[in-house]
Formats: structure tokens, sequence, C-alpha cells
């Protein structure tokens, strides 16, 4: 019931000015539960639109040294009582009948109260308790001030990248991360975990490149990203445009963002094992013009041998072996008397194979064991794991010595490349992972990459650089990256589900962390104890685009909302662009081919198909085309075959002689 | 709510020195620690329409019953802070408020509580350099002389509860300033008032205020009438009678079993129920509106008030020891004034 029209207003009617800062509460503090410098704790009016997650500010009662002091704070955790003193007495004034309760006369006194964690103190010195003021709810500048935004945001500084805005009361501020601590060189990398299916981590990391490439300064540099494709369609189509609601474009629009996909997309996968399909998702043929093969041939692989052979593997004697034959044998002449003195040029798989078959039927030939040092045994085994790989990265390891590599050198700035290693065996997964990031590397140390930072995202961190387990060559490297990357300008964005299954060394140099939808499992590990309860909580229940940001500017974990990306989704990326059909052999030739000369024709290079060369001498000639880039393709592609078809034009058969008749045979005439 | 800075210990250590010995503050007020000084009695009243007093079923209220808008309560805290000689100087504390009933919650109505605290002491019994001190402090002070007791024979609890009455005089004045405040403001609006009626015929006109005793040092009936009141059930009211005092007019007034006692004291539960006839009146003119009571009924009108004072028994104003007859707008009064006027008692 109301008080009558007629009575005057209660004291409790609270206007206020459209343009004074909006009061929400007041500090208080007990004995039993006092402020400190680091946390205060206040009430609010009921129908306060605070929440874990927002920020807010108090402003002092007394003055220091002319200063009056303000305090930025986060809400962590919230809680309500009434003046009930036992839950009993509630059950005993309504008759336990809750349909009462809800008609009585008069609610209960009840209290909201928040405790918050200080973000700053403005002066910072003397660092005092929080003082009994009142309450204000955070504006942008406030935002600003509270989360040290306000030094990177100045002019001259401008490195601000928006990862998302902050909402609260009616208000949303833009919510800047330092580049200078994204991407180096103060601090770097990204760590996002969530768990799947709720738009969080890759939605957030293609979010965030669009950011970076719209926001990262001139003044310091190009920047460019690789992405490896580790699951389904995920990163398959970030150059096709998804339909944005209204509400994702104001977020796009007032974040400085173009609501568009990436411009400078290029694909890399390896060929499934027949050797001239790719083996991507994305093989719609509407979307081949970006998408090219990538094979590495003896040489790339014999650098990174030590990441598919286990410890079982290598011994000292056969890491001396192998040793031996990459820097002895391959891609250089080589003769050895026990086989003859012949000479091999040992290039690619086959050659490899051809060489070690040799050595070893000279070897039992001449009745020896040792060759070189070498034990056969220790030879047999070598040649039985190396030629190996290339049964276990079909597709990607060529027969032949060609490789066909990602532009090293030649990035381009603000250019996205994936490699999708979806459809890989796990070990053809590491060996992309590290050579692809070893070459990376190198690159940037000499300052020939073609950009001079390079973000490279890997999903489901917790397979290649898992908290416990052995250790691999791709952890390793993973951990190298995280910490010393930033000096060269390479940045790891990383995402996996669980982040405590990730190794700590990986996760903590990664100077800002995102944290989408968590599993209340994964909460409830050791890692996440600096969290309270209540923001714990929150993250379990994060809705999608709701993200909990970290950053080593912000003191405390800060909520935001970034918009939907403005790229397909794998989901909707594959219903709209379904796989293409496996193509035939021709098929697959000329689709590639087209790439380099839209206006070839089947019919122009249909001699090649029929039948008078092998499969892998086709292929052969696609790739060298591919390779060489000519101007004239099909004339190019055709030229390889001239030869063959002269020596191969089947000769005569020999008309044999007619045997003369015998004299005297009745049927001769 | 005055702004006067509150007198404090140090204070009036320091205005007194020598001339009077401070004494410690204690644990309980003098409300707690002096023993009640009047004892219970019982007197006839007369019956306003029943010929015999009997006992009255307040019917379920066809709506949800409800019917105060506003809560009244002041509260009052006295302490002994000095004695001159064997003169005590009590210092007493008042308070007052209206508590609004605004979306099912309490909210202070109009300027606030009003509060005050002063210096109660027989000025003729102590050195006028004495006053002259306390003079100094800015407290107000209050002369608690009382020409029947004399100044060389008066026992020291006699100073004492002598200064505590004063110190209810004024929590009393200030609850009746704020009931005529009410009743000027709110155009006769119910107002749930803790204790009887004050004395005021503005708001004994008015017909919004409500008095609601708890307390029961007079029983209104005797004998076989006092019998039917003492064992009235749960939603039972009695007789309507008249209460007439010497220092206001006559009210109507009856009793109103919230809570079966069952085997607690026969006064558990029951409260006393004081309306104007004005309110009387007023209640059953609003009823006549709605065409459910005829105008001339004041049992209708009594009935409906009761099933106002019966509807605030929920929530319960636990764990306040009096929450079998209290209101928890009345508990809500308490609260806010202890907590806005600092430590004091009822």
């Amino acid at each position: 019931m109301s008080p009558s029209p007629d009575a005057p207003p209660t004291s409790a009617a609270r206007e206020q000015p459209e343009d004074r800062p909006r009061l929400l509460g007041r500090v208080v503090a007990t004995e039993r539960r006092p402020n400190t410098t680091h946390e205060f704790h206040f009430w609010t009016a009921l129908d306060s639109p605070v929440g874990i997650g927002t920020i807010v500010r108090v402003e002092g009662t007394h003055a220091i040294e002319g200063q009056i002091p303000q305090v930025y704070g986060v809400v962590t955790d919230g809680m309500s009582y009434s003046d009930l003193a036992s839950p009993l007495h509630d059950v005993i004034g309504f008759d336990a009948d809750p349909a009462r309760a809800a008609r009585a006369a008069t609610e209960r006194a009840e209290i909201r109260l928040y405790t918050a964690a200080v973000l700053r103190h403005i002066p910072d010195e003397p660092l005092q308790p929080v003082a009994m003021g009142q309450v204000f709810l955070a504006d942008d500048r406030d935002v600003a001030v509270a989360l040290r935004m306000d030094g990177y945001l100045r002019e001259g500084a401008r490195t601000g990248i928006p990862v998302g805005v902050y909402r609260a009361g009616g208000m949303e501020s833009p919510i800047y991360l330092d580049a200078d601590f994204l991407l180096g060189p103060e601090a770097a990398h990204l760590n996002i975990t969530g768990v799947s299916g709720l738009a969080t981590k890759t939605s957030a990391v293609e979010w965030l490149l669009a950011s970076i490439f719209a926001h990262f300064p001139a003044k310091k540099g190009s920047v460019a990203a690789v992405c490896f494709n580790v699951k389904g369609p995920d990163l398959c189509f970030l150059d096709q445009p998804s339909t944005l609601e209204a509400r994702d474009r104001t977020l796009y629009e007032a974040l400085g963002v173009p609501a568009a996909p990436f411009p400078n997309v290029h694909y890399f996968a390896p060929y499934k094992a027949k050797g001239y399909a790719l083996n991507t998702l994305r093989s719609n043929p509407a979307l081949q013009h970006n998408v090219s093969p990538l094979t590495w041939g003896l040489r790339e692989v014999m650098q990174f041998a030590e990441v598919l052979l286990n410890k079982d593997d290598i011994d000292a004697k056969a890491d001396a072996l192998i040793d031996f034959v990459a820097s002895r044998v391959v891609d250089q002449p080589f003769s050895d008397p026990l086989m003859g003195g012949r000479q091999f040029q040992v290039r690619s798989f086959a050659d490899l194979d051809a060489f070690f078959r040799e050595l070893i039927d000279a070897m039992e030939g001449a009745n020896r064991e040792q060759w070189r040092t070498h034990h056969v045994a220790t030879i047999r085994k070598v040649r039985n794991r190396l030629v190996n790989i290339a049964t276990r990265c079909e597709g990607l390891v060529t027969n032949d010595g060609h490789a066909s590599d990602l532009p090293n050198g030649r990035s381009e700035d603000r250019a996205v490349y994936v490699i999708d290693v979806a459809n890989l065996e796990e070990d053809a997964q590491d060996l992309i992972f590290a050579r692809v990031v070893s070459k990376l590397r190198e690159h940037l140390e000499r300052r020939a990459l073609g950009v001079d930072h390079l973000v490279v995202f890997v999903d489901e961190l917790n397979k290649y650089a898992p908290a416990d387990g052995p250790e691999t060559y791709v952890r390793k490297m993973l951990l190298d990256i995280a910490e010393r990357g930033r000096y060269l300008g390479l940045v790891l964005f990383s995402a996996q589900q669980f982040r405590s299954q990730v190794h700590r060394r990986v996760v903590g140099n990664s100077g800002t962390a995102i944290y989408g939808r968590m599993d209340p499992d994964e909460l409830a590990t050791p890692g996440y104890a600096v969290i309270g309860p209540s923001t714990r909580t929150k993250l379990a229940t994060l809705d999608k685009g709701q993200l909990m940001v970290r950053h080593p500017h912000f003191a405390q974990p800060i909520f935001v909302r970034f918009p939907r990306p403005a790229v397909l989704s794998g989901r909707e990326g594959a219903e709209r662009f379904p796989q293409g059909e496996e193509p035939t052999l021709q098929e697959a030739v000329l689709r590639q081919l087209r790439t380099l000369d839209p206006q070839l024709t089947m019919a122009s290079i249909a001699t090649v198909f029929e039948g008078l060369y092998r499969d892998d001498e086709i292929l052969r000639a696609r790739d060298r085309t591919m390779r060489e880039r000519p101007s004239d393709v099909k004339g190019h592609f055709l030229s390889q075959f001239r030869s063959l078809v002269a020596s191969r034009v089947p000769a005569p058969s020999p008309v044999r002689p007619l045997r003369p008749a015998p004299l005297g045979d009745p049927y001769g005439t | 709510m005055g702004h006067r800075r509150q007198l404090t210990a140090r204070a009036l250590h320091e205005a007194l020195g020598p001339l009077a010995r401070a004494v410690a503050p204690g644990d309980g007020s003098l409300e707690v620690s002096l023993a009640a000084q009047e004892a219970g009695r019982t007197t006839a009243a007369p019956l306003l329409r029943d010929r015999a007093m009997r006992a009255h079923a307040v019917a379920a209220a066809a709506d949800d019953g409800v019917g105060f808008v506003a809560f009244l309560d002041g509260v009052q805290e006295s302490r002994v802070v000095a004695y001159v000689g064997t003169v005590p100087i009590v210092h007493g504390r008042t308070g007052a408020v209206i508590r609004a009933r605004v979306d099912r919650r309490l909210v202070t109505w109009g300027d606030g509580p009003r509060s005050d605290d002063a210096l109660y002491l027989p000025m003729g019994g102590v050195p006028p350099a004495v006053i002259d001190a306390l003079a100094a402090t800015a407290c107000p002070i209050v002369d608690t002389t009382d020409d029947t007791i004399g100044a060389e024979e008066a026992h020291p609890q006699q100073l004492l509860r002598r200064a505590v009455h004063l110190v209810q005089r004024e929590r009393e004045a200030q609850e009746q300033a704020l009931a005529v405040a009410w009743c000027r403001a709110s155009g006769g609006a119910p107002l749930y008032l803790d204790g009887g009626l004050p004395p005021s015929e503005e708001v004994l006109a008015g017909g919004g205020a409500i008095g609601v005793i708890k307390s029961h040092h007079t029983l209104y009936a005797t004998g076989s009438a006092l019998a039917t009141v003492m064992s009235l059930g749960a939603g039972e009211r009695s007789s309507i009678f008249v209460v007439e005092t010497r220092w206001r007019a006559p009210v109507a007034s009856w009793y109103l079993r919230l809570r079966a006692p069952g085997r607690r004291d026969p006064l558990w539960g029951l409260v006393r129920v004081e309306a104007s006839l004005a309110a009387l009146n007023g209640v059953l003119a609003r009823a006549a509106e709605g065409g459910s009571a005829p105008a001339d009924d004041p049992d209708l009108a009594a009935d409906r008030i009761s099933q106002w004072v019966a509807a605030e028994s929920a929530p319960l104003s636990l764990p306040d020891a009096r929450w079998d007859t209290m209101a928890y707008g009345i508990r809500d009064c308490e609260v806010y004034l202890r907590a806005a006027l600092g430590r004091l008692a009822t």
C-alpha cells in the first residue's frame, strides 16, 4: 500500500540530476569487517544497478594534502540479509504458508552489502584504508582511470586495443588493452580459457585480431597472424562475412573496428594421402582462390625429425646416425667405398630409402656389422623410423623433395595465414607446428619475416603444452615462445578448455588472460583460488559474448562484452560452403592450375590424363608449375610431358617375316 | 532532527570539574535498571454498544486486510552522568519517527526523525555554580524539581524516577508532534501508533491515528468482564469500551487477541486498541462508501481496524521479546531510531 497522495514525500525519494555521477551507496566498515587499502564494503539501495564486476568510485571524506582521495574498485562479492534472527521466525510468522508471506503487508528490512577490491587509489600516496565515503557508479572517465587506461589512451601514446565494453547501470565503457603489453615488448601473449561451444575462444580471438589490425598503431610497425586450425572448420571462413545483429554493429562502431571479415587471408593445408586434393574442410570450389598446399620434402623434415621420434627412438647411437645423414648425406653428393663408390643424391624420402637399402645390402654382402662406427641394427632402426615419416605424414611430406611453404619473408601487414591441420594425424600436426613456428622465429630473429609482429594462435593448448607428461619438442618450443618471444615480436595467442592442464610457465607468461564461461570443476582447481567465490560463480554462468579479462594494467579482472565476430563461424561456413566432393586427379590438377590461370580448361590439358603418364608424374608437373608460377601456365604444365610423349610413342611391333612355305605344300600357293 | 552536537562524557567532565562526581556509564539505562513503579490495576470502563463484555470474532478480511500506511514510535534513554552530593544529574535522550510503507517497504516519512537530549536535575537542589557549568555544555537543562518531594529527605531513586518521567514526557511530546504533523499532511490516512493515543485534539479529530497498547498496567475490565477479555481466542476482540482520562478526551477502545497464548500468560498476544470516535466514523464512512457496511455500526469499524492490526502481526518482530504484540513496523521504527540516533533503549 502506498502513502496517501497528500502525504509529503518520504526522505527515501532519491532524485539525481542526469549529469551528475550516479550515487550508488555508502562505504561501511565494522571492527569485524574493516576496510583495508585493498578491499572495502558498501551498501546500496535494493534497486541499485550493482553486481559482481561493477566498477565503482569512492569519494573520500577528508582531503589529504589538499586533495580529496578517490578510490576505484570492482565489486567482487555481494551479500544480502534481513533482520531475521532465525529462518524459523519467518516460517512461524507466516504459519508455514509461503502464500501468506507473499501477501505480507511489509517486507523485512534488507541489506545489499557488497565487497569491492581496490583497483586504484588517487593519489597513490599515502596509501590509506578506504574512507567511509559515498560510492558512485563509475562513468567512462572513471573506468579509464580505474583501469589505468588513461596512461595509454592519452595523446602521444595511443596504444589502446579495444577488447570489449564494460556495461553497468545503462552505461557502456570501452575497455582497451595496451598494445605494448599485448604484443610486446613490455609484456605479451594472450591466453583464453573457456568451455567449448559457447563462442568464447575462437570468437574472442577472431574479434581481438580484428581489433588489433584496426588499432595497432602504425608507429609500432606491421603485424600479421598465423593461426593453426586444429579442429573442425573453426577458422576456415575468416574471409567470409557473417550476419551481424544491430547490437553487434553498434559495438563495432563504438569500438572503432570495421564490422567486416579479414580482407587478406591465406589458407594452407597439406594434401590428402593420394596427393592431389588438399586435406582441408575449406574445399568448396568457390573458396579455392586463397588455399595453397603445404608440403615439405626430406630436407625440411630432417631438421625436425626430433619432433616425430620419441625418446625410445632416439638413443645416442641413433641420434649420431641421424645427424650424420642430415649433415653428410641429404642434399649433397655422397659416395662410399662400401657401396662401390656410387654417388647418391638424396633429396627425397624415396632417395633416402634407396640409399639405406643399398647400404644395408652392401653391409650384408660384405658381412660387416659396422659402417662408419654405426651398427647395422642402428642403421636398420633409423631407416625404419625416418622412412616411416613419409608414411605417417602422407600428404604433408613429398617424396620428390619439393616444398610448398608459408611465405616467410614475404608476410604481409594485417594478413592472416591459416594452416589447417584439423584432419591430420597428431604426428603431422606436431611436425607442422614445430617447423612453422621455428621458421617464423628464425625469420623474426633476422628481422626478415616481412612483418614486425606476428601473432601465432594455437587452440587446444593443453594438448601441445600439457602441464604434465613427457617433455616434447613442441612443448619446449611453446615455452620458449612464451618466455622469450616478446623480444622478437613473436606473440602467442593460445586457448584451451582447461587452463589447469596447461604448463604453468606457458600460461604464466601470458600477460593477458581471458576467461569465458568456465567449467565449475575447472574453477575448483587451485589455480583459481585467487578469484573470489562470487566471481567464480559468475564465470561459470557467463553468457555468450561475455569475458573476464586480466591484463597487466588492471589490478583486478574485469568483465567485458565483445561483439560477435564479423566472419562466418565454422558451423555457418560449413553450411554455406559445403565441402566439395573428392575431386578426381584431373579435377584437382585443373582446380589448382586455375588459381594461376582462371581461363584454363580441362580440354586444353586433357591429353595428359589419357593414361600415358603416372599420377606422380602428373602431380610433379603440377607442383612445379604451381611453384614457378609461369605466365603461360598451360604451356609450362604441358611442356613437362613433351619429352615423355616423344619417348613413349610406341614403336611399331616388328613384323615377323612370313616363313616360306615348304616345298610341296599342297596349301602353299 | 536537531543539529546540536550531543553531549559527551568528556565535555561534561570538563565542564563540571570538581563540582560533581562523574559516574562511569553503566551497562543499562535507568529505564531498565529502575524497577517499574506502577503496580497493575483494573478499572471498569463503560461499554459503547454491548450490554456486557463479550467476545467478537473478527471476520477475515475480504481484501488483504492491510490498512495502515505508516507507523509511529519513539524511544528514550536516561543515564546518570554525575552526582552533586546526593543529587543525580541524568542525561536523557529521546527520539521519534514515522516510517511509511512504500511498496511494502518502510521508509522514513517527512523530514526524518525528531530527537533531543537534555540534562535532567532539580535545579534548586544544586549550587548555582553547577548550573552555570552545565550551561557551558550547551546541553539544555530540564528542572526536575518536584514540590511534593522535599530536597532534604528525597531518596536519590525518587529523583531518578522523576527524571525518567520527564524524559518520557519529552518523548511523548515528540511522538505527539509527529502524529499532529501526520494528521495535517495525510488527510486521515491510517497511522499505527505504538501506545495510547496522544491527548492532542487535532490527532483525535483527524481520525487517522490508531493506538495499539502492548502493556497492560491498567486493565479496563473487572470481574467477569476481565475473565472474558483474558479468555479471548486468537482473532477475537472484546466489546468496545470507552476510556476516559483527565488528560485526554474519551476514546473508544477494545482488546484484540493477536495470537493464541496456549499455555502462556493470558495477556500474551493481547493488545488494546485505541481509536478516536472520529476514527471509527471515518472507517465507517469509507466502508459505507464501498457499500460494505451501515454507516452507524461502530462494531464494524472496530472489526475493520482489528483486521488492520492483525495484518501487521507478520512478519514477526523477533528477536524482540515483545514480538507477540509488537508490529513489525514498530520494531522497524525502533531499529531505525537506534541506528540513526545511536544506542537508545526503548
